[in-house]
Formats: C-alpha cells, sequence, structure tokens
C-alpha cells in the first residue's frame, strides 16, 4: 500500500497540472468574456421598450438561473449534434458558461442601472448629453463603482465552472487530476492538489478585485 | 420530441430523486450552517478562524472537485466504501453548510448590538438570548439565504451524476443515449426550472413578509 500523501507525484507530472492549470485559466478567460457579452445583451433585451424582447430577455434571465450550467455544457456538446450543429468541446464549454454567467450579469448590470439615481439622467440631459453620452460618460462609471464586487464574485463562480468541462473531456486542471488519479490510483494526492490549486487562484482573484476596487472605487465609496 | 413521451414518467422520477437527495443534504447544511454558524459569531478567536477557514476553502474549490475528493479520496483515508449516493450528500451538505454558514452569521450579526445588552440588563444568559431573542430576528436574514441554498443545492446536485448518482440530469442523458434526441434534456431543464423558480418565487415572498413584518 503506498502512502496517502505522495509528493513525488506532482514533480513527475508536473507539466500535466501546469498544463491543465493553464488550460482553465485560458477556459475561464474565454468563459468570463462570454458571459459578458451575453450578460450584456441579455440586459438591453431586458432593458427594451419592446414588450416582446423585453419578455425575451426576461425568460432568458430565469431560465438560465433556475436550471444547472451541467444541463448547458451537455446540451450543447451532445445535444445539437442531432440538428447537425457540432462545437468542441471547449467551445461548448466557453459557450455553456458564458450564457449561464450572462444571465446573472444581466441582473446585476439591471441592478446597478436602478441604483444610479434618475437625477444624474436628467442633470446630464439638462447639460446637453446625447443619451448615449450620458450613459458613457455619467451613467456607466457609476454603474461599474455599485456594480463592481458583484461582478467579482461572478467571475469567480464562472471560474469555478471551469471545472465541470472536465466532463466533456476539456484537458482542464480536474480533468487532468482525474486522469493521473485513474493511472496511479492516488486519488486523495491528487484531488487535494487540485483543491488548493483552485484555493490559490480564487484567493489571489479575491485580493486582486478587492484592491482594484479600492484603488479605483475607494474614494467614492458610498456616494451613489 | 414525442419520442421522449414513453419516457416522462422516469424523468419526473429522476426530478423526485433530485429533490431526495437536496432536501437530505439541505437538512444537514442547515445543522452544520447553525453549529459553525454559531461558533463564527462566538468570542473563541481560534474557533472562529477555523470556522472562516471552512467556509472559504468551500467557497474557493469548484463542487464538483469536493465530489471528487469525497468520493474517490476520503475512502482511501478512512478505509472505507461510500455509495455515489452516501459521497454526493456528505460533499452537497459541506458544500451548503459553508453558504448556511455565512447565512446564519449574517443573520446574527444583522441583529443589533443593543439587543445583547438590553438582554443582559434582563439577566439572561448567551443561550436564552439566543434563543429568545436574537434567533426570532435573525431568521428574517437567513430564512431567504437559506432558499437560495436549497435552489443551488437542487442545481448543484446535478453534479453528482458525474460519479455516477442517477437523478434528473442522468436519466435524462441515459434516455438520450437510447433515442438520441434532444427532448430529454429539454424536458430535464424545464423540470428544473420548475422545481427552482418556484422555489425562488417562494423565497421572494418570505422576504417579503419579513420586510413588512420588520421592527
Amino acid at each position: 500500500m503506498t502512502s496517502l500523501f505522495d509528493p513525488g507525484l506532482f514533480w513527475r507530472y508536473r507539466s500535466v497540472i501546469v498544463a491543465g492549470a493553464a488550460t482553465t485559466l485560458l477556459l475561464g478567460a474565454c468563459s468570463v468574456a462570454a458571459s459578458f457579452v451575453f450578460g450584456l445583451a441579455g440586459w438591453l433585451l431586458k432593458a427594451s421598450k419592446l414588450r416582446a424582447c423585453a419578455w425575451a430577455g426576461g425568460a432568458y434571465v430565469e431560465a438560465l438561473r433556475n436550471t444547472p450550467d451541467l444541463l448547458y455544457i451537455y446540451g450543447l456538446y451532445f445535444g445539437l449534434v442531432t440538428v447537425g450543429v457540432t462545437f468542441s468541446a471547449f467551445t461548448s464549454a466557453v459557450l455553456a458558461l458564458g450564457i449561464q454567467g450572462g444571465a446573472y450579469i444581466a441582473e446585476i448590470i439591471r441592478g446597478a442601472f436602478t441604483a444610479v439615481s434618475n437625477e444624474q439622467r436628467v442633470a446630464a440631459r439638462a447639460l446637453g448629453l446625447k443619451p448615449w453620452k450620458s450613459l458613457a460618460y455619467v451613467e456607466l462609471p457609476q454603474m461599474l463603482r455599485v456594480a463592481f464586487p458583484a461582478l467579482g464574485n461572478q467571475v469567480i463562480s464562472t471560474l469555478l465552472g471551469t471545472a465541470l468541462a472536465s466532463v466533456i473531456a476539456v484537458p482542464e486542471l480536474t480533468y487532468q487530476s482525474q486522469i493521473i488519479g485513474d493511472s496511479t490510483y492516488q486519488y486523495f494526492s491528487v484531488f487535494s492538489v487540485d483543491a488548493v490549486i483552485y484555493l490559490v487562484l480564487v484567493q489571489a482573484l479575491t485580493r486582486l478585485f478587492h484592491l482594484i476596487d479600492h484603488l479605483w472605487f475607494g474614494p467614492w465609496r458610498g456616494t451613489v | 420530441m414525442e419520442r421522449v413521451l414513453p419516457y416522462l414518467g422516469l424523468l419526473v422520477r429522476g426530478a423526485l430523486i433530485t429533490l431526495e437527495i437536496s432536501t437530505l443534504s439541505l437538512a444537514c447544511s442547515l445543522l452544520i450552517g447553525v453549529l459553525v454558524g454559531l461558533v463564527a459569531t462566538s468570542r473563541a478567536s481560534a474557533a472562529r478562524a477555523a470556522a472562516r477557514v471552512y467556509v472559504e476553502f468551500v467557497r474557493s474549490v469548484p463542487l464538483l472537485v469536493q465530489i471528487f475528493f469525497v468520493y474517490y479520496g476520503l475512502p482511501l483515508m478512512f478505509r472505507l466504501n461510500l455509495s455515489p449516493y452516501q459521497a454526493a450528500t456528505i460533499a452537497l451538505s459541506l458544500y451548503g453548510g459553508a453558504y448556511m454558514v455565512e447565512a446564519v452569521r449574517s443573520g446574527i450579526q444583522s441583529v443589533g448590538k443593543l439587543q445583547w445588552e438590553a438582554a443582559r440588563a434582563l439577566s439572561l444568559g448567551y443561550w436564552r438570548t439566543m434563543a429568545h431573542i436574537v434567533a426570532p430576528q435573525a431568521i428574517r436574514v437567513t430564512l431567504p439565504a437559506a432558499i437560495g441554498i436549497f435552489i443551488s443545492l437542487l442545481k448543484g446536485s446535478s453534479v453528482a451524476s458525474i460519479i455516477g448518482f442517477v437523478e434528473l440530469l442522468q436519466t435524462a442523458i441515459n434516455i438520450r443515449n437510447s433515442i438520441f434526441s434532444l427532448s430529454p434534456l429539454f424536458v430535464a431543464g424545464v423540470l428544473y426550472f420548475l422545481m427552482c423558480y418556484g422555489l425562488s418565487r417562494f423565497g421572494g415572498r418570505v422576504e417579503a413578509r419579513f420586510r413588512y413584518g420588520a421592527s
């Protein structure tokens, strides 16, 4: 019987683990980018004056927030084959995590938009700013300040969600850990280190977001 | 779409299994949440730090990795055998428990310090103050959060399919593999939606009721 924790294992498999972590970060970055695109689109739809668009936006947000992300990973990867559309595993994961995260981001943006008081909009109009300029120079900077902590949390949950991409064999960290575990039976060591890598990534990101929040928005906290 | 009709009963059964494991995990999460939540708001700084580590750890590691760790890792450590159902229940309980600790903690902290001082002046001890004064007020914050955690557990239980636990999502995938159609996944999505959306509407009503009932 080998020991419960085998540090030598990680030296032997270092290149695989590093490659896995890199893929996790890449997948995370792409999914976060996709979720911002979907989130912005979802919010615009929901805020639209056209009834049908607003309804579609609302349906998107509610449907996606109340169903598990794994469903979309399977659905996009296996499901659409029957309709003649195929995505690579990586693309399926990015799209699935993107549409899922987008629903949450749409709600965060909506919340931030309501938090910026209407007087700001009226004042911007009174100064002769066109609506889009008012949005770009007056509203968006204030919205970003309100939304920043929530957006940071959303980025982190999307990063954590990338582990699910292992089910469709995207070679990210958890998938690699499973492969190493399957060939060495050192599951305890492998998954402890896997967990610690995620822990370090997430804690580092959390600290980074706090720092940015403090540096950029600290002086204006509580002024909206 | 009509090919999925004979399987509707199976899918509903899957939904019930999802509901069952989520409810069981929710009950365990509540237990963990209350116990660790009390520790997290206590004056014992070492115990508080330990509670903090538990919460941060669970919130910084993907649920899938936690489930793998419990299913593959723990049996090696303790020389025991866990079924996918047991492993998933343990992992989901620890996962929900960490969020529940935060819900309980923020509930307790939402009750002002003056309440504690007033109770002290009436010569009530810690437990009686907690039970009769703080808990009834803390629940206004904790209960809506607990409903949110139940929704996360319902969705999170789908991850248990990866270690071979046949719940709603795995049922849908098994059916898909035999009839080659997207429809079982679609039906599963509708069932998840009905459960989670219903709960979130219920949560919204609970929250609104407590808001107006507030002192």
